[in-house]
């Protein structure tokens, strides 16, 4: 087919009838209004029949958007207190949780996070800990020997205290979580947070 | 062109079907001007996405998605089915290529000016179809479930979440929930072999209908009409080939390995499997999404630029002016400004990625992630093609058991703090000489081959020992033990030769390890007597400080045991408890007790141990078996303090067969022959000082410090035990009476006042011990002459008289 410019195009072109002849005239009748229950049915019975599945299908696929949220996060024993020297050095450690599903698979005594933990010299029985996912996109924040951090995918930086630092794309800082001492055992309240926001938002 | 068949079958089977006009439609379109290779493009394209089709359904069957099989299902089409490198290969880089003619055909369209009415819809068609093919990259990224993989399409949902309104619902879904995990592969599957290639085929079918509906864009006619085929047809063909070629070129590019030897390429790199709590800094997107990735680094301020608008509005905004070309372009200005436009893009996406790339480049972080990725890579591939293959809960069940990845992974986090690996930090990571202000420099040890002969070399090696990488950044940085390297180094080179030997056998390495030292080597059975021999004949007597094979010499506590010295369960005592009296007792200089303090476990210390030492399953080997933990260790693991857990295993050669091994009673006995030991010297010790010596031209009374004392102190022991620089021998000094009280290493008092025999200075000066006597034997040291050991003992004896403000003065 050639080319033909715009104005040559015409209605009759695109909804071309086999007899040339447009819709509610088939038949040569004239438009009736049992001519169009018969439309409406059709389309009707079309609809549920294709509607049906797809919202079943739909309906279970977008099941995660309706879960159930569960309860506030519990306080996990993370390390012993003589595993983190006072140094005020960040030392990451995972957070094992005792049991998690997967689909239709139950794990115990697996990885579901990790967890920067640092004591400071100065205040040993406090124990300050930072989620190691990047609020920026969810990377793994590396910490520097220095203290500070730094997320290896798009180079934001951290410093000691969590703050945002000199060049850092996370729109806010290394997410602190409730940490506590009971007799020498560490324990960390482990939360995720939704990355790229400026606000701490948790993930359940 | 008409041709006319004649075959009955084919005018029957036409006449029941019309395919002869469906044929003849697709094969005699009509191109005005005639064939050009410039029409290829699109048809490259469309013979990718076959070959996708292709070679994706084959993959599809040997896949299986979830998260304990899919790396391990990809692993095997990898490794083990015949061709399967091929096929994957094939998958993986014709998927590049892809990206690289899309590029192409979109430049050409808008460069042509084949957007333009009456072609917007196909245009329009285009641009669904790109975000298609980038649907299909993505989720098939995530899909072998290795760790770049894994990491890359972290990144990639948390930008789908960034989505105004909807985000969350999207990756909810996307993901099949918050975690990664089973469902996430199930999706991303369904997507990647199911929804997309749908809308692809029905893109590329509207695609294809609206552009014959068009016709070809042609600037000229200078020469005849022709037909899509066959002339056409060749031409796509031969483009098409082109294409295979260098996809199968990508496959097989030739590698060159460490060793500089070249391998056949062997098509898809596959990583290890996604570890979610291991950090991974290695993350990338594949290297069509760079751009994006580099351009996200530019939104910093979550005030006003944020990242939603490098991720999703400012691409969103730069597809709308895409999608609006062909209304822009209707007007002859408004072309210019498009083909400007789409080359500013091409430009910014090439210098966004080449900064990108540059960046790595540069970066030691990444650069250690990488090789430390690549390393953990061929190593789970070495575990995958053990004897024991592939657990039912996948390949992370092997990693967890194995040394050679755990080891550094806990080196790093608990050990490299102080200690080095082969100057890096167990991962790889090496602090440069620009870190200098923010690091603090490492102060133990380099582990690297710990125990073995060369290491050994470098401990006694004089130069090296109060190096950093030795004893320089500890306590005993010119302590004791760097004496006695000095010491021997110059009197005794062969004997040191063979304790190293000794040592080395001590540590009971594994063959494999290449470290291993036979303890019938002569030098090292040699060695293991000069270890116990007096250096008077011609031994090195390391046994007056360290317990080994039951001797002990010293009038103090025993330090660490040379007792299976570097051995497994050696290595693993001292990293549980430096404290106990086995290792450093009371001189443990900052090493926390990580077993005792329940830092790390037994198998974790075990990891360590087995990693230090080489003693990992090697490919191949198939009478390896893991280390486990020997009868006597079997107690420390029931009992709870570490007490038995830190307890060398070796048995002193004596007791072997007389009474079961167990960490208690070969504690129980090393500790008694301590004891008797000590008591032993301290006797003969007494003897000594109680025999008379010469008597004194003079009387006690008139004993002067000035006159009789201090010339001895200054010409014979003021040269190690003096001030200045250098740290004094022993930590002991003499240059003020306050220092001179004060003891040294030994923690023994040095001067009792009225007690000649309970002062340690005394007992050495007289002792006939000539590897303890003081001062020691050599060029310049004159022994003292029975006269001047009566001089000092009297002095002690009458009060240790030292009269105010007298300091010591260098001998000149």
């Amino acid at each position: 087919m050639s080319e033909r410019p715009d104005s040559e195009y015409e209605w009759e072109d695109v909804i071309d009838e086999p007899n040339g002849e447009s819709h509610g005239e088939a038949n040569g009748t004239e438009p009736t209004r049992r001519g169009f229950l018969v439309q409406f049915a059709a389309a009707v019975v079309g609809a549920i029949a294709t509607l049906v599945p797809a919202v079943v299908g739909l309906f279970v696929v977008t099941g995660p958007i309706r879960r159930d949220k569960g309860g506030a996060a519990e306080f996990l024993p993370i390390a012993k207190l003589d595993a983190v020297p006072a140094d005020g050095l960040p030392r990451a450690f995972p957070v094992i949780k005792a049991s998690v599903n997967d689909a239709w698979n139950r794990y115990h005594n697996v990885p579901v996070g990790s967890v920067y933990l640092i004591r400071a010299e100065a205040n040993p029985d406090q124990i300050k800990a930072f989620n190691t996912t990047c609020p920026h996109l969810g990377c793994y924040v590396d910490r520097r020997e220095n203290g500070t951090y730094h997320c290896p995918c798009h180079d934001s930086e951290f410093n000691a205290d969590g703050s945002r630092g000199a060049h850092c794309v996370s729109p806010r800082g290394l997410d602190a979580l409730e940490a506590k001492v009971e007799g020498e055992q560490i324990l960390v309240q482990f939360k995720n947070y939704k990355t790229g926001v400026e606000e701490q938002i948790e993930l359940r | 062109m008409k041709r006319v068949v004649n075959n009955p079958l084919v005018v029957w089977f036409d006449s029941r079907t019309g395919i002869g006009d469906i044929v003849k439609g697709m094969l005699y379109e009509h191109i005005p001007g005639g064939a050009r290779w410039r029409y290829v493009w699109g048809s490259t394209l469309v013979f990718c996405f076959v070959v996708q089709m292709i070679t994706g359904l084959c993959l599809w069957m040997a896949y299986s998605p979830s998260a304990h099989t899919a790396w391990e299902s990809v692993y095997y089409i990898q490794e083990s089915m015949a061709g399967g490198w091929l096929l994957r290969g094939v998958h993986h880089y014709t998927a590049q290529v892809m990206m690289v003619l899309l590029a192409l055909h979109v430049m050409q369209v808008v460069i042509d000016g084949a957007y333009r009415a009456p072609r917007e819809f196909n245009f329009w068609v285009g641009l669904i179809l790109l975000q298609v093919v980038f649907g299909l990259g993505l989720t098939g990224y995530l899909l072998p479930w290795d760790q770049k993989g894994y990491w890359a399409t972290k990144v990639a949902t948390n930008i789908m979440a960034l989505t105004p309104v909807v985000g969350d619902q999207i990756q909810a879904v996307a993901v099949g929930g918050s975690d990664y995990g089973h469902h996430t592969l199930t999706r991303f599957f369904a997507l990647h072999a199911g929804l997309l290639p749908f809308l692809m085929i029905v893109f590329v079918g509207l695609h294809v209908y609206l552009f014959r509906r068009h016709s070809i864009t042609y600037k000229d006619r200078k020469k005849p009409d022709s037909y899509f085929w066959p002339d056409q047809v060749l031409k796509d063909g031969v483009a098409c080939l082109a294409v295979l070629a260098v996809v199968l070129g990508l496959t097989l590019l030739p590698q060159w390995d460490a060793e500089g030897a070249m391998h056949l390429g062997e098509g898809a790199l596959l990583m290890a499997p996604a570890e979610p709590s291991q950090p991974y800094s290695a993350a990338r997107p594949d290297w069509y999404f760079l751009f994006l990735f580099q351009f996200l680094k530019y939104f910093e301020d979550p005030d006003t630029l944020g990242e939603v608008w490098g991720a999703i509005y400012i691409p969103g905004m730069v597809m709308g002016v895409v999608a609006l070309m062909p209304f822009v372009g209707r007007w002859k200005l408004g072309h210019r400004f498009n083909i400007l436009f789409l080359f500013i893009l091409v430009g910014g996406a090439i210098f966004l990625t080449g900064q990108a790339l540059m960046e790595d480049a540069r970066d030691k972080t990444y650069q250690a992630a990488v090789k430390e990725a690549h390393d953990v890579a061929e190593r789970v591939k070495d575990l995958a093609q053990a004897p024991e293959g592939i657990p039912k809960e996948g390949m992370l069940a092997l990693i967890a058991e194995d040394a050679y990845i755990q080891g550094p992974r806990l080196f790093a986090q608990h050990c490299s703090n102080c200690h080095r690996f082969d100057k890096h930090n167990g991962r790889y990571l090496q602090p440069t000489a620009e870190d200098k202000e923010t690091v603090v420099p490492a102060t133990g040890s380099d582990l690297n081959g710990f125990a073995t002969v060369a290491w050994l070399q470098g401990f006694f090696d004089p130069k090296q020992i109060n190096e950093l990488h030795v004893f320089g950044g500890t306590a005993f940085k010119e302590g004791s033990m760097a004496e006695q390297v000095e010491t021997y180094a110059e009197k005794n080179p062969e004997a040191i030769t063979k304790v190293i030997k000794a040592l080395a056998a001590e540590a009971r390495f594994s063959k494999a390890s290449g470290s291993f030292v036979s303890r019938d080597d002569p030098d090292a059975v040699a060695g293991r007597e000069l270890m116990k021999k007096r250096s008077r004949d011609g031994g090195v007597n390391c046994v007056r400080c360290h317990q080994f094979e039951g001797a002990f010499s010293g009038r103090r506590e025993p330090t660490v045991t040379l007792d299976g010295y570097g051995s497994r369960e050696w290595i693993i005592g001292i990293i549980s408890d430096p404290e106990h009296e086995k290792f450093y007792g009371d001189k443990n200089d900052r090493m926390p007790a990580f077993g005792t303090k329940g830092i790390l476990s037994q198998k974790e210390m075990g990891f360590i141990a087995d990693w230090l030492r080489g003693d990992w399953y090697r490919p191949g080997d198939l009478e390896w078996t893991a280390p486990t933990e020997t009868a006597s260790s079997d107690a420390t693991q029931r009992g709870e303090t570490s007490e038995e857990a830190v307890v060398s295993t070796e048995t002193p050669p004596e007791a072997t067969e007389s009474e079961p091994t167990t960490a208690e009673n070969v504690a129980e006995r090393i500790v008694e022959k301590t004891e008797e030991a000590a008591t032993e010297v301290t006797e003969a010790v007494e003897e000594v000082a109680k025999q008379p010596l010469p008597e004194l031209p003079f009387s006690p009374a008139e004993l002067d410090f000035v006159k009789h004392v201090q010339p001895i102190l200054e010409a014979h022991c003021f040269k190690c035990h003096g001030g200045g620089k250098r740290r004094p021998r022993g930590d002991y000094q003499l240059g003020t009476k306050e220092l001179a009280m004060e003891s040294g290493d030994s923690g023994e008092d040095p001067i009792v006042t009225g007690d000649s025999a309970g002062s340690y200075l005394f007992q050495l000066v007289i002792s006939d011990d000539e590897d303890e006597r003081m001062p020691p034997e050599g060029k310049d040291n004159l022994p003292l002459s029975g006269e001047q050991k009566a001089i000092l003992g009297t002095w002690i004896d009458a009060g240790a008289r030292w009269p105010e403000g007298v300091e010591l003065q260098k001998p000149e």
